[in-house]
């Protein structure tokens, strides 16, 4: 990559780690000011900050590299965030806003018992000190790769400007510095999206009808599957049970709009994100279907990881080269077809002959990528280095430094908001609740910062290691979709006068054991409906427990041990 | 920190004001445009 780009990408890593600590100044001067920003934040900074936490590396590699293979699908998944937000606007965000906790598992030890909080404090824990290794480990593993560099410099680049900002300058300076992500953020990709409609060699709607004729503009599935992943309805309905999950229950997204002004500036943050996602979404998605007609026109690499090329070659010489040659007549073909079906975008022949290149190309591409996996031993999938290979390649210097600098302020956001959120629980939730309940206001900030730092320092470590292990992240993300929907079950069922501690935690067991089942396939459903199952169980189980529970409290009385929102 | 009331944790959630609905409305109205652009876009150009 140009010096140019380096240049760019440094001067934004330098501005955000300086600004954050810039802010320690002024503010962070006691616990809640650390944490919740002394519930301060206008509701448009809460807004962007959320979308932020949400946008991670992985959207701006993955998701476009999505986009470019399969089109634009996956944007289904989004399609219940809105109903999502409204949902949790009028229902769980004024109920914790006013309960004036820190985290919401301590909301639960108000309403039900101790054990539910810390049941859910520390499935929070692991399931996020686990993830926030994985958020850092899926960019440097592609830098590391694309770059040349050891990996353990590529998890450095992320991990420790991140965790700078965030011991430093606590919950105000990750909103303050995500507010500058997401700005970065729109300025790469609308960057890119105009730079691929100025390369592409056809005009838009020619370029619109190759990438229609390749299936990529297919938005919408209506088939109701239980099974498959990406539909209308499992979007709609699961992916609302999904977001409502993550945004109402998760202590990354409730600690930014418990740090908003008031109920109502923390209701219209969530509705930043109502408004903007989808079309964001879209947005990303289409830089890959974009890159996709791009590649029609322009010759892309057999292998857009250099790392499999130079294995596949040290492997099978003879072969690869073989498999090279095949790849450039099967894809001068393409190209051929591609600029017949721009020129007559109805025709039907066109269309054909267009698909049956494009398949051709495909079944080399599968040959080769499987070449590269038996020589490494593991499936090569490279979705991820399509679009680092256009980005470092294609667009102009300045904009692909921007790009590289929004992928990894994309990853900060998110981890800078896990790391706090996961000080957050551990201060809150088990040292102030179980270990030391009587210390001063400066102690507990200075704990804070010492488990920010710590975190920081385990989710490095987490990314070095998740990074040479691929299943892990599988294995760390499978795990967290075991209790988001359970929980989400629990503050549900907390709404509800009669609801007991007995039912919850029994409702929480049995709402995570379903889910495990379903996961475990049996009955095999898809990972979208896993919320739906997880919180329909927690309602059953919970209304059924609570209604037979004998000598229960009265529904209105707060837990005798729990400590009193405020206190030291 | 202001200490809540005792009963807060379950209370009933306050109504949402007359704006907030609004701007709900307006919300789900703004995302069926968006995903009937989304359909058009599929419509016209997928053969």
């Amino acid at each position: 990559m140009h010096w140019i780009n380096w240049a760019v990408v440094v001067a934004y890593l330098a501005y955000v780690a300086v600004d954050g600590l810039r802010r320690t100044r002024g503010g962070a001067r006691d616990l809640e000011a650390y944490l919740l920003a002394g519930r301060s934040l206008p509701w448009w900074a809460v807004g962007l900050s959320v979308m932020a936490t949400q946008l991670s590396a992985v959207t701006m590699i993955g998701t476009t590299g999505q986009g470019a293979v399969d089109g634009l699908r996956f944007v289904q998944f989004y399609f219940g965030l809105p109903v999502a937000m409204v949902i949790l606007g009028v229902t769980l965000v004024p109920f914790l806003r006013r309960a004036g906790v820190y985290t919401a598992y301590e909301y639960l030890e108000r309403r039900f018992d101790a054990r539910t909080r810390a049941l859910t404090a520390t499935l929070f824990l692991l399931s996020r000190g686990m993830s926030c290794g994985t958020i850092i480990a899926a960019p440097a593993v592609v830098f590391a790769a694309v770059f040349g560099w050891p990996l353990p410099w590529c998890v450095a680049l992320v991990g420790v400007p991140a965790v700078l900002y965030t011991v430093a300058g606590g919950v105000q300076a990750v909103a303050w510095a995500d507010v500058k992500q997401m700005a970065l953020i729109t300025v790469a990709v609308v960057g890119a999206v105009l730079v691929l409609l100025h390369r592409i060699p056809v005009a838009p709607a020619a370029a619109l009808h190759v990438a229609g004729a390749a299936g990529r503009l297919r938005a919408f599935d209506f088939t109701f599957s239980l099974t498959s992943t990406y539909t209308f309805w499992s979007g709609l309905l699961g992916g609302t049970f999904l977001m409502l999950s993550y945004f109402g229950t998760d202590q990354s997204q409730v600690q930014r709009y418990l740090a908003a002004r008031s109920v109502d500036e923390a209701r219209r943050s969530l509705l930043v994100s109502a408004y903007w996602k989808i079309p964001l979404q879209a947005a990303v998605l289409m830089i890959g279907v974009l890159v996709f007609v791009f590649y029609q026109f322009e010759r892309p690499p057999l292998y857009y990881n250099p790392a499999h090329a130079q294995q596949a070659r040290a492997a099978a010489p003879a072969r690869y080269a073989a498999l090279e040659a095949r790849y450039g007549a099967a894809w001068g073909a393409r190209r051929d077809a591609a600029a017949a079906l721009a020129r007559a975008p109805a025709a039907r022949e066109a269309i054909a002959a267009f698909r049956a290149r494009d398949s051709a190309v495909t079944l080399v591409r599968d040959e080769a990528l499987a070449l590269a996996g038996g020589a490494t031993g593991t499936p090569a999938k490279d979705v991820n280095y399509i679009i680092p290979h256009f980005v470092t390649r294609e667009l102009p210097v300045g904009l692909a430094g921007l790009f590289v600098a929004g992928v990894i302020a994309a990853a900060m956001a998110s981890v800078a908001a896990e790391l706090n959120s996961l000080a957050t629980a551990s201060v809150i939730d088990l040292y102030r609740r179980w270990v030391r309940a009587d210390a001063s206001d400066a102690h507990y900030l200075g704990v804070s910062r010492v488990a920010t730092a710590l975190w920081g320092v385990f989710a490095c470590a987490v990314a070095v290691y998740a990074a040479t292990l691929g299943s892990l992240i599988e294995v760390v993300n499978r795990f967290g979709s075991l209790f988001y929907g359970s929980i989400l079950g629990v503050f549900f069922l907390a709404m509800w006068p009669r609801a007991r501690a007995a039912g919850a935690f029994a409702g929480l067991l049995a709402g995570m054991a379903a889910v495990a089942a379903v996961n475990f396939g049996a009955p095999r459903v898809s990972f979208l409906w896993h919320n739906v199952v997880g919180t329909l169980v927690v309602l059953g189980i919970g209304t059924l427990v609570s209604v037979r529970s004998p000598g229960a409290p009265p529904p209105h009385s707060p837990p005798a041990r729990a400590p009193r929102a405020g206190s030291p | 920190m202001p200490v809540p009331p005792a009963d807060s944790a379950t209370d009933p959630a306050p109504a949402a004001p007359p704006r907030f609905r609004t701007t709900l409305v307006r919300v789900l109205v703004v995302q069926a445009a968006a995903l009937a652009l989304l359909a058009l876009l599929q419509r016209a150009f997928t053969p």
